[in-house]
This record gives structure tokens, C-alpha cells and sequence, in this order.
């Protein structure tokens, strides 16, 4: 189910860290195909955890469908990379430890006084970092389920892949 | 010019016509040979394999590298599990300055290169998960030709239109 909760029609190229600490541009890391960019609150948080194994899950069909994933959050490299490398993710985390993006995009999540986290929220972009849908993970069951970040996905490679048609003689 | 191949080969001799070269030495400190790179549309040498060219830079400092090179005889493709599972590995923990894999041709897998830039020995490349597909020769390599990797198009580990992995656009997206 998506909803109008957040103001982002495109993201801008930001520059921020990822996990290993290397300063990259949202632009490089999309590259020229669809992308899932996902915003937690820190491994602290039991939803968090329950919804990066669906993603993890998810991570096995998208190595092979020429699709992106980020994963961003105001957690400094260190500790993104221990999270990322529990998970036994193979996708990109991105660092925001001053918060400096989450400011920008209007995506602090103001209930929580202690860690000041993003809100959780899935974007599905496209390669102009245009987004295509996004879903409002405040409530658990506001996240997407793997078959509408499948939906999503054909959507937008639909669009972009001018060889979507398959060609047949 | 492509920007997404280039042609790499290991040769017994500084390879005057190579965009870039540079004198390997095994970590034991005997002579390897030299690794060429060379950005034109034909074959350079007979054994000469197709590399991600945002591997090399002519400027690039002295780097340790773990090398693969598959023989001739032995053909191993690129959906291979063992090199699928290779590449995984490296999407998963890429603690290289350098990853590049070598395409013979557009299905077959030719070898990979991890180097480390200006790293202090070479354990710094002892975790290359290529060793899944042959055994690697750790190497010395002299400036002027290791540079820097750009992001891998994480979670993607598939080649985009035969292209040696981890180039991350089609061809027709870039070199239209």
C-alpha cells in the first residue's frame, strides 16, 4: 500500500558515506537500473530486523534482475558494516551519522527522542532517482511485501528497458 | 573507445604499445612478467582477455594484486556457480581497491584481478574469493596501472550485456 506521507518526488544526488566509509553519490550507486532505497531506524529496532530478512530474502532474485538496493540510516560505518555483514547483506548501506540528508529529505522520525533515526520508508526509483513508489514503514505493516516490490519493480523496468518486449522474430 | 572493456594480458616483456603496463613479481620475489592494458577494438596479444577498464590508471601507485588466470584449455563460464558465488563474495565483503573480471568472450570467464592499493603486504589480497575457480598468484605490481574501482552495482552480480563483471551499465547506455 503506498501512500502521500513523504514530499520526495526525486531524490537529489547526494554524497554520503556508505558502510565501508568511502564517500559515494546516490547516482553511482543507482547506476542505470531500478533501485530499492529503503531508510531504518538502527539494528536496535526488532522491525527493522525482521524486515531487512525479508529484504535479505529478497537480495537472491535482485543479484540477477539488474536492480540496485540501498540501505540508509543515521547509523555511522562501523556499525552499519557489523549490521550489514550480520545480515549477510551484499547491498550497499549508506551513512548519515550527522543527519545532514535526513534534514534535507524531512525524514526524521520525531517520536523517537532518543536515537533521532530515519523514519523506516521504502522508495522504489528509478534511474534518474526519480520516485516511482514509496511505502510508509511507521507501521510494520505499512512495508511493501516482496510481491509489490516485484510489481514495482516490472513498472519501472517496464520504462526503462527498451527491450522490455522481448525480441521475437 | 569503449568505456566499459578494455583488453588486459600477462606478457613476458614491457608491452611498448599498452595503454598501461607495469612489472608484476611474485610474492616470493621472482619475476612474473607484465601485466598490459590496452584500450583498442582489436586483440592485442592471442591470450588477451576483456577487463573493466575503471580497474587501471596510468597514475596508479604501487599495489599488491591477486591474479586469476584460467589456461587456455579450460573453459569455464560465467554462470558458472563457483564464479557466481565468487562474485557474491566479493559483493558481499570488497576490502579491494581493484576488482575486475576478465571475459574471454561473452559467456566464457577468463580470470579476475583483486589488487589493494599501496597496501603493506600481501595479505592484503589473501582473501580473494576467485581462488573458488583457480589457484591466484599473489603478485607485486608496479606503479602505473592499478587505480580505483568505482562502486560495485551492489546487489547485482550479473554482467550487463557480456561485459566483464563488475562494469554496471549496457553498452548501449553508455556507448551508444
Amino acid at each position: 500500500m503506498s501512500d502521500n506521507t513523504f514530499a520526495i518526488d526525486r531524490f537529489e544526488d547526494f554524497e554520503v558515506l556508505d558502510h565501508a566509509g568511502n564517500l559515494r553519490h546516490l547516482s553511482e550507486l543507482v547506476g542505470g537500473d531500478p533501485a530499492i532505497l529503503n531508510t531504518y531506524r538502527g539494528p536496535w529496532c526488532p522491525k527493522e530486523q525482521r524486515f531487512f530478512r525479508r529484504l535479505i530474502a529478497f537480495q537472491d532474485e535482485v543479484e540477477v534482475a539488474y536492480t540496485r538496493m540501498l540501505s540508509l540510516s543515521v547509523d555511522p560505518p562501523q556499525v552499519a558494516e557489523a549490521f550489514r555483514f550480520g545480515l549477510g547483506a551484499r547491498w550497499t548501506f549508506l551513512c548519515d551519522p550527522e543527519r545532514i540528508i535526513l534534514e534535507r529529505l524531512g525524514l526524521l522520525e520525531t517520536t523517537d527522542t532518543v536515537h533521532h533515526p530515519y523514519v523506516p520508508a521504502v522508495f522504489v526509483l528509478g534511474p534518474d532517482l526519480r520516485v516511482h513508489r514509496h511505502y510508509n514503514g511507521y507501521w510494520f505493516w505499512g512495508r511493501p511485501t516482496l510481491d509489490e516490490l516485484i510489481r514495482d519493480l516490472r513498472e519501472v523496468s517496464a520504462q526503462i528497458r527498451p527491450d522490455w518486449d522481448a525480441p521475437t522474430p | 573507445m569503449s568505456t566499459t572493456r578494455c583488453w588486459f594480458a600477462l606478457v613476458d616483456h614491457q608491452p611498448e604499445s599498452a595503454w598501461a603496463a607495469a612489472e608484476a613479481i611474485r610474492d616470493d620475489g621472482r619475476p612474473f612478467g607484465w601485466l598490459g592494458v590496452w584500450q583498442r577494438p582489436g586483440k592485442p596479444t592471442r591470450d588477451s582477455v576483456l577487463a573493466d577498464p575503471r580497474a587501471f590508471d596510468t597514475s596508479g601507485p604501487p599495489a599488491w594484486g591477486s591474479l586469476v588466470l584460467v589456461a587456455a584449455h579450460v573453459r569455464v563460464i560465467f554462470d558458472d556457480p563457483a564464479v557466481q558465488r565468487a562474485r557474491q563474495l566479493v559483493a558481499q565483503y570488497n576490502p579491494f581497491s581493484v576488482v575486475t573480471t576478465f571475459a574471454r568472450d561473452a559467456s566464457t570467464f577468463g580470470g579476475s584481478l583483486v589488487a589493494a592499493r599501496d597496501a603493506a603486504g600481501p595479505a592484503a589480497v589473501a582473501e580473494d574469493p576467485f581462488w573458488l575457480i583457480a589457484t591466484p598468484t599473489v603478485i607485486h605490481i608496479s606503479p602505473g596501472l592499478i587505480g580505483r574501482s568505482p562502486p560495485l552495482p551492489a546487489p547485482v552480480i550479473e554482467r550487463y550485456g557480456g561485459q566483464p563483471w563488475p562494469v554496471d551499465r549496457f553498452p548501449a547506455d553508455v556507448d551508444p
